[in-house]
């Protein structure tokens, strides 16, 4: 199976045989079970046959119903899958560990739905304001200002900073008023 | 501005349909509220709940195959269970304002998180049922529509 196994363009063939062996370590998965997520998957348009968040998801679901010892060596697996896509494990508190894997796998995710469908994401405008909706902030109902917010953001380096171009914005709505 | 420490975001029927379909109207626009949900640090990122009643009315089974099965947009998503509680907050809701069991459950599960002292978002294309639905909970739950 590890022959076969299709190498996403992001990936090197030893970085897709150690996900795989991270997964069988803890999970055998039976040629037919491999079968039906590969069709499943090839149905709803994923760019591979397993996306590696769908791995990270079992691992962790087995790291939540794992005990002890079992825990741990779940828990590292996970977090060296992880590892292999990206994970920055640095600041992280060990305690918080599993949560942030969680995180991670969310990232993860909405990442290789971008890669599949490179036309939904969302801009950096589009993000902030929808930040600004969910807060009831007062820039939501002001786009120009989330625009302007957003342009200045991008020229310090921050336009992927939602948080940093509300900030922003809420200062050019209190210098306007 | 709203404290954003302790929030969360619930999606209803239309938002979960929204996601799912990389060709719908406004997948995009639905991406970015997940985004923006996500985006922070960890104080500032807000879990994302899909309340059971919903996944049941956007016929999102897990062990079905298929679209069903659901794609990877929602593994981002928590499913918040109808338990007994949460079951008593939506029926006195739905004995008040005779709205739908679905909505009366979204509003419910807003409703409980703003008790634990989180400010909640709640993703819709119908807002005015929803509005009155958390009203008593107003601020603290905000009605985004999609």
């Amino acid at each position: 199976m590890l022959q076969t196994e299709p190498v996403p363009p992001h990936l090197s063939r030893e970085d897709v045989d150690a996900d795989r062996m991270a997964v069988d370590q803890v999970s055998p998965i039976s040629p037919e079970r491999f079968a039906r997520l590969r069709e499943s998957h090839q149905r709803v348009g994923a760019v591979s046959s397993i996306a590696p968040s769908d791995r990270l998801v079992e691992l962790l679901n087995r790291v939540e119903q794992g005990e002890g010892s079992q825990r741990l060596a779940l828990l590292h697996n996970a977090k060296r899958l992880a590892l292999a896509h990206g994970f920055d494990p640095v600041s992280v508190d060990p305690n918080d560990m599993l949560d942030e894997l969680r995180w991670f796998m969310r990232r993860l995710a909405m990442d290789e739905h971008y890669l599949a469908y490179p036309e939904a994401k969302p801009t950096p405008e589009m993000v902030v304001a929808a930040l600004a909706q969910q807060l009831g902030h007062e820039a939501a109902e002001d786009l120009e200002v989330l625009r302007r917010a957003a342009g200045v953001a991008r020229e310090k380096g921050l336009e992927e900073d939602a948080y940093a171009i509300l900030h922003i914005a809420t200062g050019m709505i209190a210098a306007r008023d | 501005m709203t404290n954003a420490v302790g929030r969360c975001f619930v999606l209803d029927n239309e938002g979960i349909g929204a996601l799912r379909d990389p060709h719908h109207a406004k997948h995009r626009t639905a991406l970015a509220h997940v985004e923006a949900a996500m985006t922070g640090k960890k104080a500032q990122r807000s879990p994302i709940f899909i309340p059971t009643v919903v996944r049941v009315e956007a016929k999102w089974s897990r062990t079905a195959g298929g679209t069903a099965g659901y794609p990877g947009t929602l593994k981002f998503a928590d499913e918040k269970p109808l338990d007994s509680a949460l079951a008593d907050i939506a029926a006195r809701l739905h004995l008040q304002h005779g709205k739908s069991v679905t909505d009366c459950c979204v509003a419910a599960t807003a409703l409980r998180e703003t008790t634990a002292g989180r400010q909640v978002a709640i993703l819709t294309s119908d807002p005015q049922d929803l509005m009155e639905l958390t009203a008593e909970a107003h601020p603290a739950v905000t009605i985004v529509t999609l």
